[in-house]
């Protein structure tokens, strides 16, 4: 089943730097679809159309649609906050916010109105042990998240997004600054949580890609080169471009 | 999903745009009033005579020249005080001076910049002017020269700060490159990091201007207040009156309605012309540095 | 080669020499002005002085109705200016598109830190006092200073809210909260320090001008002593200052001093 369709989606931002240029693209439900490529092909662009993060930015012109469960999230009457209840994101580089590690996985629920705390007990201990990072912080939930390591901060912000319970994660590069151990752990969470969630992955590598790819699309320069489900782009890519990226030619 | 109406979102957002425009509803207010209070002035005294060198309010007299020259020398008296210093002071912290040092001289610098220019003018009447009197020779001590010592001691905190932000913000690479191809420090200061700051310290400089122009009660206190036209060099050590201390002195005294009270606001007009013009100036610097900058960069 | 650099070295220990002469210039009436004020002054305070109502026409006795006054006409001067310049701030900082009506905001910004503070007096005589018919009161002067400390409330403020990290925001909006709860739970909180800075470089500033207050609030003539129960203004510390010509007594000359305990305590 195809949970977010992609219909002839254009972008160009005011300043005119990276854009989209007529991406259709259909992603399957609970399944990690990657979107890899070099830098400044559209990734990052795509997965912010998706929760309207773009929003924040200055958007020169935008055209075609998103369609999530049906529903074209891109008109101007949806609800975006709950859409990004519903689609969350985790960042490149990990960002806590300014309180404590509880603080930081209550914060979205205590905004939609939250107020139990058992709920909320419930929420923060269900997360943390879906980010694979329950044990290392269960005794100092109430310390300020900023003591963590890098790897932990990252984690954190996975559970963050996962307290919420969507049903889309979206990921920018959600490793590229940490260390191999840490990744390893992530990209583990991310095998266990595709049960349940639709994961787009924007890796930092093309190993990455592979190795956690069940199906991948191809960017470059803010067109959608080529798209295979399952692990067909790696070993069978039909596009000239697709084929030296991958065997490392260029990029 | 159907986006629902958040109407707390809604007004605080409002409010927040209001408050942030009341900045132009402000100033146009101030213009407003000015000229309210201050316009009737020129139906009630011919322009030929606000422009004529005799004030002397209670025979009618309301030539304002005298007042706009003493504002004039004054100032200019103190920018030739303020300038070097500020400029020296700001090299001095930002590109000179020790660790330790710096950290004693910049809060010291804004405590100066924090002090009320009331204090200052007795400063000025209990020091300043007696130590002029003798050591110079002079029949007072109150005199224009005295105003701008203090003046050049209130615009000088004012300039340090900006330009030495100004001196901060310049990239280090800058200086590095400038090292790289052999140049000392003291040739890198004057023919790097200055030219580069330079925007911001001409806006130091216009900021402190401002501030010596719009000086009142310092001013008031130890320039003699004599409403003399000051036009030769000489005047510098005479007594004088600016257009901040008249308002001041003799907005107390007179009765609301009266020339002499319209006269006055105009006197406001003539100031609030002035801070504007160096204020414009000044923000058109930044602004023009600024595209120009980015210009660069995209 | 030798040569020419043994000169410019020469040349830049000269200049450096200089500039340190010309930094100490700037910097030693700055420690001059402190100990003279304190050596005077410092002998004039006294509890009586602090705490007594003035007598013989001011000629003696304490300064409290100028403190009192002072207090009230900061207090009133924080009631206004003080959340109008922090939503000012977070207009331009967190909503203000860059376009020019931005721009026009922060030129009147600019010019209203430029205005001479007299020129704040006579605006503030011309529409609280007479237009508003609110007469010289605490009210007609707290609004005239609220006007004009608002820049330095604003720009100091904005800056603290700018450097709030822009990771913050966007993490905050993609779990689904609004802008202004973004503002409200993650970004004011973070920028309190830098804003209460402002807030008291500002009001410092309005407690120490003499001018604006001379025709909005101040009584004009201090033969007349204040009690707290008539309508009359409350004559400020500053006011002693101004009218020293007219009364002057050496006690009165150094009751500044008080002020720059509060400054010291300030800075610490």
């Amino acid at each position: 089943m195809d949970k977010i369709l992609i219909d002839s989606l254009s972008l160009q931002y005011a300043d005119g730097t990276e854009s989209l240029r007529n991406v259709s693209l259909a992603i399957p439900e609970k399944a990690i679809t990657v979107l890899f490529g070099p830098a400044g092909g559209g990734k990052s662009t795509l997965l912010r159309c998706l929760n309207r993060l773009n929003d924040l930015t200055e958007v020169r012109a935008s055209s075609g649609k998103v369609l999530i469960d049906g529903e074209n999230v891109l008109d101007p009457k949806t609800d975006v906050i709950a859409l990004r209840r519903k689609v969350g994101m985790v960042f490149a580089r990990p960002v806590v916010l300014p309180m404590s590690i509880r603080g930081n996985l209550t914060y979205g629920l205590e905004l939609a109105g939250e107020t139990r705390r058992s709920r909320l007990d419930e929420a923060v201990e269900r997360s943390l042990r879906l980010a694979a990072i329950w044990d290392e912080v269960k005794d100092r939930l109430d310390e300020p998240a900023i003591a963590l390591s890098g790897g932990q901060q990252q984690r954190v912000c996975l559970a963050r997004v996962l307290a919420l319970q969507p049903e889309i994660v979206l990921l920018d590069e959600p490793t590229s600054g940490l260390d191999p151990i840490s990744t390893g752990k992530v990209e583990a969470a991310l095998q266990e949580l595709k049960k349940d969630y639709t994961i787009i992955l924007v890796p930092h590598s093309v190993q990455q890609a592979g190795r956690t790819a069940d199906h991948a699309a191809f960017f470059l320069q803010g067109e959608l080169v080529e798209f295979q489900p399952g692990h067909g782009i790696f070993t069978n890519p039909r596009d000239k471009r697709t084929e030296d990226y991958v065997t490392g030619r260029f990029g | 999903m159907q986006k629902p109406l958040h109407w707390r979102e809604i007004i605080i957002t409002r409010l927040i745009q209001a408050s942030g425009y009341s900045a132009i509803l402000f100033v146009a207010a101030i213009f407003l009033f000015l000229m309210r209070e201050g316009l009737p002035a020129l139906g009630e005294v011919k322009f030929s005579d606000l422009l004529a060198v005799r004030w002397y309010p209670i025979e009618a007299y309301f030539g304002i020249l005298p007042l706009i020259t003493g504002s004039l020398i004054i100032t200019i008296g103190a920018m030739l005080i303020a300038f070097p210093l500020g400029i020296a002071t700001a090299v001095y912290i930002s590109e000179i001076a020790p660790r330790w040092v710096r950290e004693i001289l910049k809060p010291l610098v804004e405590l100066l910049a924090g002090l009320p220019s009331v204090m200052l003018g007795f400063l000025g009447i209990l020091v300043v002017s007696p130590f002029l009197r003798t050591a110079l020779d002079l029949p007072t001590g109150l005199s224009a020269f005295a105003g701008s010592l203090l003046l050049g001691g209130i615009a000088v905190p004012t300039i340090v700060s900006i330009a030495e932000d100004a001196l901060d913000a310049v990239p280090r690479s800058y200086r590095e490159g400038a090292w790289a191809l052999g140049a000392t420090k003291w040739q890198t200061i004057w023919r790097v990091t200055l030219p580069a700051a330079r925007s911001g310290v001409l806006t130091a400089i216009m900021l402190g201007i401002g501030r010596a122009i719009g000086e009142t009660m310092a001013v008031m206190m130890v320039t003699g207040n004599a409403p003399v036209l000051a036009i030769t060099p000489g005047s510098l050590f005479a007594p004088a009156r600016t257009m901040t201390a008249t308002i001041a002195a003799e907005m107390g005294e007179v009765a609301s309605g009266s020339t002499h009270y319209h006269v006055l606001f105009f006197i406001g007009i003539v100031l609030f012309m002035i801070s504007l013009a160096v204020n414009i100036a000044a923000s058109s610097v930044v602004f023009r540095a600024k595209k120009r900058a980015e210009r660069i960069l995209s | 080669m030798n040569h020419s650099s043994s000169t410019r070295n020469l040349i830049q220990r000269i200049g450096f020499g200089a500039l340190s002469v010309l930094a100490f210039v700037t910097v030693a009436p700055i420690i001059g002005t402190a100990l003279y004020i304190l050596w005077h002054g410092g002998s004039a305070i006294s509890w009586e002085f602090l705490s007594g109502f003035p007598r013989d026409g001011m000629r003696a006795g304490g300064i409290l109705p100028a403190i009192v006054g002072t207090f009230y006409l900061t207090v009133g001067t924080a009631i206004f200016s003080v959340p109008l310049g922090i939503a000012a701030a977070i207009y331009l900082s967190e909503y203000a598109p860059d376009n020019r009506w931005t721009r026009l905001i922060r030129i009147a910004i600019i010019n209203l830190a430029g205005i001479p503070s007299v020129v704040y007096g006579l605006f503030g005589l011309g529409l609280f006092v007479i237009f508003l018919k609110f007469g010289t009161s605490i009210l007609a002067a707290s609004l005239t200073l609220s006007i004009m400390t608002l820049p330095v409330i604003i720009s100091t403020s904005e800056e603290a809210l700018r450097s709030v990290p822009q990771a913050f925001r966007t993490v905050s909006i993609s779990v689904g909260a609004t802008r202004w709860q973004t503002i409200r739970r993650i970004v004011l909180k973070e920028a309190l320090p830098g804003i209460l800075t402002g807030v008291i470089l500002g009001l410092e500033r309005a407690a120490g001008e003499t001018a604006p207050i001379l025709f909005t609030g101040a009584a004009f003539f201090l033969p007349q002593l204040p009690n707290s129960h008539s309508t009359r203004p409350w004559p400020c510390l500053i006011t002693f200052l101004s009218s020293r010509r007219k009364y002057p007594t050496c006690r009165f000359k150094f009751n500044m001093a008080p002020r720059w305990c509060c400054w010291f305590l300030c800075w610490e």
